[in-house]
């Protein structure tokens, strides 16, 4: 390790071979289409379905009310006295409360038929006044989204406020600056899609879904459809790309597993890229005011910051709105040391597409404010920026390192690995190209960011937060066969991450067996063990980790077959290689297929505390969390006419702990450095006043194309961390979070001026607004 | 598949991955949609229906063309050759081996477009400069790779296809 072990799960996806969604058919099953609100806020007066179910090939159309008595509402909790919970029906009925919520759906022989019929529902709407943004919703008179509710405010939370803020005014220096993340989603080139097939033969309602989460899945259908888990299996095949939009419960997978037990037919819901954009999970648009307190040497005194989020009509399952301003409040501090930190945070409900994960969530807040104000800061006290940073990061005898924000990070090297992008960047070259771009009155900047990701954040973790529908650990089965070959079921599935190879990679080296002999099995509930999914940069810590557990128990057991066999202790053998050696004849020894031999057949003999057979089953409950740490660099030219923005040059140094396989940590930071550029530069979700989506296609919608992205230097270090199991650190997210911090600081770096009120992405209209502003 | 509920189907004769297909179908029916529905070759994905994302690709007549925004009916009498065509029994072609040795892939969904778009490239020019590829590829998007793995793929797949 870290070997770059290539991933033979890709082979079919090469051929054209793999099952998604969509791949999948039954030759009875009926396709749905949903009927959408053009409202953003309206009361529903009538649903009239009746033409509609007239159309040739329609079999059902349903409205609201028409599942109203058989449906919960999705209705995730939190245990916060902050919290506001809200109900939200998989088809509205009373009400719509964003653009693109469901009102109706078409059951019919195809996806063409039922998109047909579905424009024969006819709606009756009653519009009402749109809470367009959350500076609106905020206000003490304004209308609320939920009628029931005592604001729009779903969550509310502070830390540190309460402290006495003398010593952030003791600081010499004060700078501060808002600081907006747009309103953006994942875009996996995936939609996401549902089929439900109801089966009376067993009583069990099988769900193939591209969800990140079948387990917890599972548990919102259970709740939702009231029924028992053992009544449902939860699929999850081929997923193409999830990066966190996948990760919450839809109300279509309701509707369609609703209308499988009703209708006794299979049934399939694609999502179109449209509903996908419109109508599936908006993550982050938050704006973060931040005051940074320092002394004139540069040392970090204090840093306050409220951060409001603009959550959408509904709290989502599992996360609720509470996951920005959570994670925002204890991301901002990143890997500085300094004493005094106070934050208030608020999730805000507006008639818009409700708010879910996507890469980062509010880790990405982290770097965007603090690397912004250091950037301000070392421009005010005329220090370069990374020494100012150097200053101020936590020193690698810190650990365990209390964050002022709260978090304690486990272990990192934040001060060596800024040196090593400085090295890997040749920092004071790209400074002399700089001068001399100046001198040709070229616009040239750096910028950099240091910043932490925590990840595979275990039960401690999500019970401070509240987050009552996330179970926070994860678990393995390891088994070996009678012929001594393996299989594993872990429950964090894969959306293109390589899980079946890495996890391959630590069975084979920790049980000596090739990477042949070992079978991966994820994303089913009915075979793998109960765990909470693949998100927040959690499979290997927290699958991974269950899995070596595994590996562990499973050694032990082998241990005690052969000390049975040869009648000697346990204490005088070990599991090597794949093989144990008899202690009283170093020629003789058993093989993991000898020892598989032994506990399948009835002819060895067992100790009564050895169960025959060879399977075991952990759960692993991870560290609160585990803290990767990177820096990013760039070097980025604006086009003076055109203000265009080139990346000429991206240098991450990075630290995820022990690596199991070094190409794919590298693909989960190019891919989410590419996102990061999206974010800084092209993708927005824009709504008008009237709640209506002004980017609903790609075409609006910009996400980074081969030429928008640069090639990425990579360099790594390693600082296993001292808490998880193996040593691993979560990568999945890091460079999504590194990115758009770095490009906005070396943007501002290339127009010389310094951050007031960033909006991104950085439109080339952006940029030209943030030169001329400052100039005049 | 897509069941004629307005009579209005056209009887079609189309060649893909070499075998000739006669079905009636209605003129609205995207060729994607035929291809995967229809005939049942799901490889070509369905990214976003409009003709930007490029997972959709297929050659047609030796042409790469989006077939979410093409008609079946207009491919009458034509050519399709979709990612199914690539290899020839166990073996991989070599722009898939490349991808595949140089983690061009994650999730693998935009995949096929890549691969097709890449095959018409090095049919056309067999040592494109890292310009030209990207030039080539900016009609795809892949948005789990970050691209440089792509581009490393196609680089790959070049050599491997200048060697056979």
């Amino acid at each position: 390790m870290p070997t770059s072990i290539l991933c033979n799960e890709q082979i079919p996806l090469l051929r054209g071979e793999g099952r998604y969604i969509d791949d999948i058919k039954f030759s009875d099953m009926l396709h749905v289409a949903f009927v959408r609100s053009p409202y953003a806020h309206a009361r529903i007066n009538n649903v009239d379905t009746e033409v509609a179910k007239r159309q040739p090939g329609v079999v059902a159309v349903l409205s609201g009310l028409d599942i109203h008595a058989d449906i919960q509402p999705i209705r995730p909790l939190l245990k916060n006295s902050g919290f506001q919970a809200t109900n939200w029906h998989a088809i509205a009925w009373d009400k719509v409360r964003y653009v693109g919520e469901a009102v109706a759906v078409v059951v019919a022989s195809d996806r063409y038929i039922a998109e047909d019929a579905a424009e024969h529902v006819i709606v009756e709407y009653e519009p009402l006044p749109v809470i367009d943004s959350a500076a609106t919703g905020m206000l003490a008179d304004s209308a609320r989204v939920h009628d029931n509710l005592n604001s729009n405010i779903l969550l509310e939370t502070q830390s540190g406020l309460d402290k006495d803020d003398t010593a952030f005014k003791k600081g010499d220096i004060k700078v501060r600056a808002n600081f907006r993340h747009p309103r953006v989603t994942g875009i996996p080139i995936e939609n996401c899609g549902v089929i439900a097939d109801y089966r009376a033969n067993t009583d069990e309602l099988v769900v193939w879904s591209s969800t990140q989460i079948p387990h917890v899945l599972r548990d919102a259908l259970c709740d939702s459809l009231g029924i028992s888990a053992h009544q449902i299996r939860v699929v999850a095949p081929d997923v193409g790309g999830g990066f966190g939009t996948k990760m919450q419960a839809l109300p279509e997978e309701i509707v369609v597993s609703h209308l499988a037990r009703l209708l006794h037919r299979p049934i399939k819901w694609t999502q179109d890229r449209m509903e996908n954009i419109k109508a599936s999970f908006h993550a982050r648009d938050v704006l973060v005011e931040a005051e940074l307190s320092a002394n004139i040497d540069g040392t970090i005194v204090g840093m306050r910051a409220k951060a409001i989020c603009d959550v959408g009509a509904y709290n989502s399952f599992p996360l609720t709105a509470g996951l920005e301003p959570f994670t925002i409040g204890s991301a901002l501090a990143g890997p500085y040391d300094f004493e005094y930190y106070s934050y208030e945070g608020y999730a805000v409900s507006t008639n818009k597409c409700p708010m879910g994960a996507y890469r980062g969530v509010g880790f990405v807040l982290g770097p965007m404010v603090m690397e912004g104000l250091l950037d301000k800061l070392s421009q005010k006290i005329g220090m370069d920026p990374a020494l100012l940073r150097k200053k101020n990061l936590a020193q690698p005898t810190d650990f365990p390192f209390k964050s002022p924000a709260g978090p304690i990070y486990d272990s990192g090297d934040y001060p060596a690995l800024l040196d090593l992008a400085l090295e890997e960047s040749d920092y004071s070259a790209w400074r002399n190209l700089q001068s001399e771009a100046r001198n040709e009155g070229r616009l040239l900047g750096i910028g950099m960011s240091c910043f932490i990701e925590m990840t595979g954040m275990g039960r401690d973790t999500y019970r401070k937060r509240g987050m009552v529908n996330v179970p926070a650990f994860d678990a393995a089965r390891l088994q070996v066969d009678r012929h001594g070959h393996l299989e594993a079921f872990i429950s964090t599935p894969s959306q293109g991450q390589g899980q079946k190879t890495t996890f391959a990679q630590l069975i084979s080296s920790t049980l000596g067996a090739p990477l042949d002999d070992i079978k991966v099995h994820l994303g089913d509930t009915a075979t793998t063990p109960y765990g909470s999914g693949t998100f927040a940069s959690r499979s290997l810590v927290s699958g991974g980790g269950a899995l070596l557990k595994a590996a562990e128990m499973l050694q032990d057991k082998l241990v005690r077959i052969a000390a049975a066999y040869w009648q000697v202790d346990n204490n005088d053998l070990q599991y090597v290689d794949g093989r144990i050696f008899n202690p009283n004849q170093s020629s003789e020894h058993l093989s993991l297929k000898d020892l598989a031999d032994l506990a399948y057949t009835p002819f060895q003999e067992l100790p009564p505390s050895v169960e025959p057979g060879l399977s075991v089953h952990v759960s692993y409950n991870p560290p609160p969390a585990v803290s990767s740490s990177a820096v990013h660099m760039a070097l980025v030219e604006i086009d003076k006419n055109t203000y265009e923005v080139k990346i000429k040059d991206y240098v991450v140094a990075e630290d995820c702990g022990t690596k199991v396989n070094q190409a794919i940590v590298e693909g989960q930071v190019r891919g989410g450095i590419t996102q990061g550029i999206g974010i800084a530069l092209l993708e927005e979700l824009s709504y008008d006043s009237e709640g209506q989506l002004l980017s609903g296609s790609l075409m609006d919608y910009l996400v980074p194309g081969i030429y928008e992205t640069p090639a990425i230097k990579i360099v790594s270090m390693e600082t296993p961390s001292p808490w998880s199991v193996g040593g691993f650190k979560g990568v999945g997210e890091s460079g999504t979070i590194g990115a758009p911090a770095t490009i906005t600081n070396a943007i501002l770096d290339a127009l010389e001026v310094s951050a007031q009120d960033i909006q991104l992405p950085l439109t080339p209209e952006r940029i030209f607004r943030l030169k001329n502003k400052t100039k005049s | 598949m897509v069941q004629d509920t307005t009579n209005n189907s056209r009887l079609i004769k189309l060649t893909v991955n070499g075998v000739l297909y006669e079905r009636k179908v209605e003129p609205r029916v995207t060729l994607v949609d035929f291809i995967r529905g229809e005939l049942g070759i799901t490889g070509t994905h369905v990214g976003c229906e409009h003709g930007v994302c490029g997972a959709c690709t297929v050659i047609f007549d030796g042409q790469p063309i989006r077939s979410c925004i093409m008609l079946a009916v207009q491919a009458d009498s034509h050519s399709v050759q979709t990612v199914e065509s690539m290899s020839s029994g166990e073996q991989l072609h070599p722009i898939q081996q490349a991808f595949w040795e140089n983690f061009g892939l994650q999730c693998g969904f935009c995949t096929p477009g890549f691969l097709l778009t890449v095959q018409d490239l090095l049919s056309r020019n067999p040592d494109p400069t890292d310009t030209e590829i990207r030039e080539e590829l900016s009609g795809n998007i892949c948005r789990c790779t970050g691209y440089q793995s792509i581009i490393a793929a196609v680089k790959q797949a070049a050599i491997y296809m200048r060697q056979e």
